[in-house]
């Protein structure tokens, strides 16, 4: 097949191929910039090739041009394929391939704001992260970053006080093609409002602002605007030696930060060659597992309270406790948990965890139909989420959309199994798949994967063998010059690390496929012709996360 | 037989109150009063920013249940007394954060929860993250911890408390407004 994928692409394009090879399993071809987006139609619609899903773009800064890679999968046969070009610094400039991925279009958009990368033809080349008119394109080299501690801040806040006389306030929004309408006070608009929802509102589940064009209460469009957590994570990586990177790791996605430092410590390895000894990896396997558990606790209780249910909050976060005390008697944290090192984890795991570990599946399966009671079968509930927010698998694919949010409209996709990492090969268990694509379908699939995550806790305590714990780690941890991408199963989806090596301690470059950001843009197009409320309930069953989505 | 004096229970209310015996009447001053009352219903402003929210969240949940000090969450700023800054301030979140504590009621207070909050915490070098909240809104208290176990968000709300007691028993404003 690999080879296939490479004479197929020559044949049709003789001069468009400069150099091909071979890496973590996939197809690497550097093209010319312009004969992008031909050989992007032709790797989607070719019947044998069918790349139809963008996993991930990224742009890297390497001192004398800038070098695009697009990591391309197709869903059916499993297979990858990359594509690498290089632009010139200077004035990098690329044709968009929005046209072919519609999935491309928030990944070009971040590239644009970090790297200064222009992508002709993007329907709305905006910043993302950053807010617009930031000076600089942070993740190129030669960005300097601020030192001053009220960069960015105003010196006089008074322009924020609530002294000014609401009478005289002018009525200003901006209307849907984009110009600026001031009215004057005290007239009442009755045709296309724009409101919007967030920064701070109770269920955007963080820091993220929607802007709602509403027609009465039904919604005319919807336009996601994120970075309100952007911590500029990927620039600190390249701050930070390879083990000073782990705990930062811990807050992209903090919901399931075993899973953070089990994709970016598998990349550091299989970049490095660290062996894993099998202890370890059943140890990373019940840490996964468990928080995957408890990342969906979370959601069940949010998503209970966004529908205006508080019972199912109370009840998921006591089991929640449970986990987490399993994990604090391992590693001593709660939340951030630090624990996995090249080559192993930092400790064993203590005296009685088995017997602790087994007492709270046995507890948790019991307390399964208690949920199903309260919340899954409760009749208000299914009125609020079934056909809402419906998202087809096509479309789903289309976007990028990973995980749940892609296996709740049928596609059975799961790293876990179409490209097992670590020992995930050896368990037994069903990837959970539900055909409708609504919000209650995307509720049913993290439910049952509650019920297969513990399934694979308990055979991971049965086999967890005795031995060794870890490989010994120098003191100063060096990869060797290279380049890696590495992506697992976690509890949000398909989360990948594209890691750089230049041989020196600290990462050239490093970039984090965030199933979150991908995921949220498909939002506009669940949400539209619903109602306000319902796009607190499909935002809420997309379960996102904003530490990822704005890194 | 003998009755025994019975020890009466000391309740929260008989720091501001002074019985007088055998009547039914109470001495306290307005001050010590409102005080009184603003201590024991200090609603916060649902306002996660980053992982400290989760915390924050589990402090409010079954086992370490906030509600039992009078502590319930508001979404809106104009219904809370609190504002807990549980996260990474950002530059572009920054405006934000002042403008919902322009828009809360006076007295207002805010807790830094968190390192990042306080000081930037480990992303302090970061371009878009802002070094604490203190370079944007007064904060009463600050709690350590990356995040803060819930048990120290709890002794940090009681710490508020004290402060909010002595301020009331000195009869004074909040100097708040000559800071900022």
């Amino acid at each position: 097949m690999s080879e296939m994928v490479e004479s197929a692409v020559r044949q049709h394009f003789p001069d468009a191929v400069v150099e091909s090879g071979a890496a973590d399993g996939a197809v690497v071809l550097k093209i010319k910039p312009e004969s992008l987006i031909s050989i992007g139609h032709f790797l989607k619609e070719t019947p044998e090739l069918r790349f139809d899903y963008p996993a991930s773009i990224t742009g890297v800064d390497r001192d004398d041009r800038i070098e695009l890679i697009y990591h391309l999968t197709a869903l059916s046969s499993g297979e990858r394929v990359t594509l690498r070009l290089d632009l010139d610094r200077g004035s990098p400039e690329v044709e968009s391939v929005t046209p072919v991925w519609r999935g491309a279009d928030w990944q070009e958009r971040e590239i644009y704001d970090l790297l200064g990368v222009r992508f002709k033809g993007h329907p709305r080349l905006e910043r993302i992260l950053l807010p617009e008119g930031w000076e600089g394109h942070p993740l190129r080299k030669d960005y300097v970053i601020p030192e001053d501690d009220r960069h960015w801040l105003p010196s006089d806040w008074s322009v924020l006080s609530e002294a000014s006389v609401p009478e005289q306030a002018q009525v200003c929004y901006t209307t849907p093609e984009g110009t600026l309408v001031c009215e004057e006070p005290g007239r009442l608009r009755t045709e296309e409002i724009q409101i919007s929802m967030g920064p701070q509102h109770p269920s955007t589940h963080g820091v993220l602002r929607l802007e709602l064009v509403l027609d009465g209460e039904v919604v005319v469009d919807c336009r996601p605007d994120v970075g309100y957590l952007h911590r500029g994570m990927e620039k600190l990586a390249e701050m930070r030696t390879y083990i000073q990177f782990i705990p930062i790791t811990d807050r992209f996605d903090y919901l399931s930060s075993m899973m953070n430092n089990a994709v970016y410590i598998g990349a550091v390895e299989k970049l490095a060659r660290t062996e894993v000894p099998e202890r370890a990896q059943y140890i990373r396997v019940i840490m996964m597992e468990l928080q995957r558990i408890a990342s969906h606790l979370v959601f069940l209780g949010a998503m209970g309270l966004d529908l205006g249910a508080t019972t199912p909050f109370l009840y998921a976060f006591r089991e929640r406790e449970d986990i987490l005390d399993l994990f604090e008697m391992t590693c001593g944290a709660r939340l951030t948990y630090n624990y996995f090192r090249p080559g192993g984890v930092s400790r064993d795991l203590p005296a009685g965890f088995d017997q602790k570990c087994r007492a709270y599946i046995n507890k948790q399966r019991a307390r399964l139909p208690e949920y199903d009671d309260l919340l899954t079968n409760n009749e208000i509930f299914i009125i609020r989420m079934r056909d809402v927010g419906v998202i087809s698998g096509r479309d789903a694919i289309d976007y990028g959309m990973s995980g749940p949010n892609l296996r709740g409209s049928g596609v059975a996709y799961d790293v876990r199994r179409s490209d097992p990492y670590s020992i995930y090969e050896r368990f037994d268990f069903e990837v959970a798949t539900r055909p409708e694509g609504d919000c209650l379908a995307r509720y049913h699939v993290r439910m049952q994967e509650i019920r297969e995550s513990l399934k694979i806790v308990e055979q991971a305590l049965d086999g967890l063998p005795e031995g060794k714990l870890s490989y010994k780690t120098p003191l100063v941890f060096k990869v060797p010059e290279g380049e890696v991408y590495h992506h697992i199963e976690s509890s949000r989806g398909d989360v990948g690390v594209y890691l750089v090596s230049d041989g020196s301690p600290k990462p050239y470059r490093l970039k984090w496929r965030a199933p979150s950001f991908i995921s949220l843009q498909a939002l506009p197009q669940m949400v539209r012709g619903w109602k306000v409320a319902d796009v607190v309930a499909t935002l809420g069953s997309l379960d996102i996360v904003l530490g990822e989505v704005d890194r | 037989m003998r009755i025994e004096k019975v020890k009466p229970i000391k309740r929260p209310i008989d720091a501001v109150i002074e019985p007088i015996p055998g009547g039914t009447l109470m001495l306290t001053t307005v001050e010590k009063a409102l005080g009184w009352a603003r201590e024991n219903s200090l609603w916060y402003m649902l306002f996660g920013l980053a992982c400290c929210a989760i915390e924050m969240m589990a402090t409010g949940a079954a086992r370490y249940d906030f509600d039992r000090f009078g502590m319930m969450f508001r979404a809106s700023p104009r219904q809370a007394d609190l504002m807990i800054v549980a996260g990474t301030v950002t530059k572009k979140m920054a405006y934000r954060v002042r403008r919902l504590y322009e828009q809360m009621a006076e007295p207002r207070y805010v807790l830094s929860m968190g390192s990042c909050a306080s000081a930037g915490g480990p992303f302090h070098d970061s371009y878009s993250v802002v070094r604490g909240v203190d370079l944007i809104v007064p904060v009463d208290i600050y709690v350590p911890g990356c995040p803060p176990r819930p048990e120290a968000l709890l002794h940090a709300c009681l710490e508020l408390h004290e402060k909010i007691r002595a301020e009331a028993a000195a009869k004074g404003r909040k100097p708040q407004e000559a800071q900022s």
